[in-house]
């Protein structure tokens, strides 16, 4: 499993736009993917898990890959949020 | 027994209108994310009254704090997303008044919330309020009902799972 920190930098936080695209990453990202933020763990390819975990601007997440590309969709996934969060 | 009442509420396959107003198709919506079913498949209507139903029985699972989008997820296991207009997330909640809380039960039709569309295009915000199956691997097919319909009556959409 790999994993990296995050702290949002976007105004509106994960809201549902946000939501989708993530989904859409997570899903190209061919292992699984979860988003925790206070102990609260989200799949990523899940809509309303996601944002269920009212991310905000300035709070910390961590995005965690398990699988057999764990390393690979790590970085997509840092790209991924450096780009759109 | 033939006439004794069953205890559960089946969920019927079927989404309501939340709105009176034209029923379109998502992929005409000038948003990519709703046009290219990025969070979901469904129904947009433009709405003509400032009341929005609940499009199915169920249980509230996400007010956000912004009070422009509603998820409810259904007996049947369907997470379903009412967003109100489209970019209305940056009106931080001003325009919209919730009628429902976040873990609380409801039924096809009841209100989740009433929106000033007058303030939203007057924002320059477009006002369709768009109804989705997010999970929507876990349905076959869908069907929508295009044309006018009327609020809570009116089936805009029947999914087969």
């Amino acid at each position: 499993m790999t994993n990296f920190e995050y702290t949002i930098k976007d105004e509106l936080g994960i809201h549902a736009r946000p939501a989708g695209l993530l989904v859409k990453a997570a899903k190209a990202a061919g292992c699984k993917v979860t988003v925790e933020k206070d102990g609260k763990v989200a799949e990523a390819t899940k809509v309303f898990a996601l944002m269920g975990l009212g991310v905000k601007r300035g709070d910390t997440v961590k995005v965690s890959c398990e699988g057999d590309n764990a390393e690979k969709a790590a970085v997509q996934m840092k790209a991924f949020f450096e780009a759109n969060l | 027994m033939f006439f004794k009442k069953k205890e559960t509420v089946q969920s019927k396959p079927e989404l309501l209108a939340v709105q009176s107003g034209e029923i379109v198709d998502v992929a005409t919506l000038p948003d990519p994310v709703f046009a290219e079913k990025i969070l979901g498949d469904g129904y947009a209507v433009l709405p003509t009254g400032s009341e929005i139903l609940s499009p199915v029985s169920g249980k509230i699972v996400d007010v956000q704090d912004t009070m422009h989008a509603y998820g409810i997820q259904t007996d049947d296991g369907l997470e379903i997303l009412v967003h109100i207009g489209i970019n209305t997330v940056g009106l931080n909640g001003k325009g919209f008044k919730a009628k429902v809380k976040n873990g609380q039960r409801v039924t096809a039709g009841q209100p989740l919330a009433v929106v000033d569309f007058d303030y939203i295009k007057a924002q320059g915000l477009p006002t369709y309020v768009i109804v989705l199956i997010t999970n929507i691997d876990e349905v076959k097919s869908i069907k929508c009902n295009y044309g006018t319909a009327a609020a809570g009556e009116t089936v805009a959409l029947t999914y087969v799972k």
